[in-house]
């Protein structure tokens, strides 16, 4: 385990490339916590997150031939994860638009509809609390606040991983920001 | 829309990032609009409080899921790579065909195919007899042709019958 551990990305990449699949599980117990907050933090604690996250990896490793380098490992998975993330939101606002009748507010998705306090009551745990607040942001601002305020990564890591401006990111995680201090001092002041 | 060297400055004062000429520059700011400083403490927990809730993990068991997909991943793709290998490259059966070809030319024996090659090329020879042979038929029999029998009838020269009772059920 401890050999593992020390092993460099670069060294458990080569290895899996060279056919060692059993190298890959290495990896994936490396990076799981990277993309689980990425997925979770997107997608809410369940089993469209948890595919969403095995599928992470199983991208990762049918891309690993073609990774570069120069790239850091854990950024490009926290892009794959994001991507996928993204696209199980998508998916579920489709289906979510083909089963329920749409609201009379076009512009107001059913990410954006605050549910009344009967619905969640006041017992909000910490992590409840914020995974509520950030359902309420529409994917592109939930996209920067989770890399930025929950994983830390940097103004331009995070636009390198969703491939967008940095100054389209600080404009972005300032309404975010403004968002969710909203929705959380209403819940708070409630509580 | 939010002046974005601002959310800059913020940013990297929030990552403790600041050189001492941004800090400056923060400090300016600041001081031309005191409510910033406020935004900054409330920024700074609203990070810790989203940063603190950002150890999240999937179910126990994940890596287990993950290497389970890969294997069968891995076996299906075994399956197609061996499927590939027992395919050939296009044309094979021209090639395969070319081939036996060549060999019946050298052994000299008439194969079935050199056959229907030899039909293949006296059929434009016996097509003009025949269809010459069909037009003196036709003129024989153009009597039977003008009282109304049938054109086939007046080409082979088959005698005018009137039609059965079940032919006119099924023309019916």
């Amino acid at each position: 385990m401890r050999i593992i551990d020390e092993t460099s990305d670069a060294e458990l990449i080569a290895a899996v490339t060279g056919g060692d699949a059993a190298a890959f599980g290495a990896i994936v117990r490396r990076y799981e916590g990277v993309v689980a907050a990425t997925v979770i933090g997107m997608l809410g604690p369940g089993d469209e997150a948890d595919e969403a996250g095995q599928e992470t990896m199983i991208k990762l490793y049918r891309s690993l031939d073609r990774f570069k380098e120069e790239a850091e490992l854990k950024t490009y998975l926290t892009r794959i994860a994001m991507n996928t993330a993204l696209d199980a939101l998508r998916r579920r606002q489709r289906n979510l638009k083909r089963f329920f009748t749409p609201s009379t507010d076009e512009e107001e998705s059913w990410e954006e509809q605050i549910p009344s306090d009967d619905d969640h009551g006041r017992e909000y745990e910490n992590r409840q609390l914020v995974q509520y607040a950030l359902s309420g942001l529409k994917p592109e601002f939930r996209s920067v606040a989770v890399l930025r305020l929950m994983q830390g990564y940097s103004v331009d890591e995070v636009a390198a991983i969703l491939d967008i401006a940095p100054g389209t990111v600080l404009s972005r995680l300032s309404r975010a920001k403004k968002q969710l201090a909203e929705m959380l001092h209403k819940e708070l002041s409630h509580a | 829309m939010p002046d974005l060297r601002i959310e800059q400055l913020i940013e990297k004062s929030l990552d403790g990032a600041l050189n001492d000429e941004e800090r400056a520059e923060l400090d300016e700011h600041i001081a031309h609009d005191p409510t910033l400083n406020s935004r900054i403490e409330e920024d700074a927990v609203l990070q810790n409080l989203l940063r603190a809730s950002g150890k999240m993990e999937f179910a126990s068991g994940f890596k287990d899921r993950v290497m389970g997909d890969i294997e069968t991943e891995a076996a299906l793709s075994g399956r197609l790579e061996r499927a590939k290998a027992t395919s050939f490259k296009p044309f094979f059966e021209v090639r395969v065909m070319r081939r036996i070809k060549e060999e019946a030319a050298q052994s000299g024996a008439l194969l079935s195919f050199e056959v229907t090659d030899l039909l293949s090329r006296l059929f434009p020879r016996i097509t003009v007899p025949a269809l010459a042979a069909a037009s003196i038929a036709m003129v024989a029999n153009v009597s039977a042709a003008s009282s109304g029998a049938p054109i086939v009838d007046a080409v082979f020269g088959l005698p005018s019958e009137e039609p059965t009772e079940l032919a006119m059920l099924i023309w019916d």
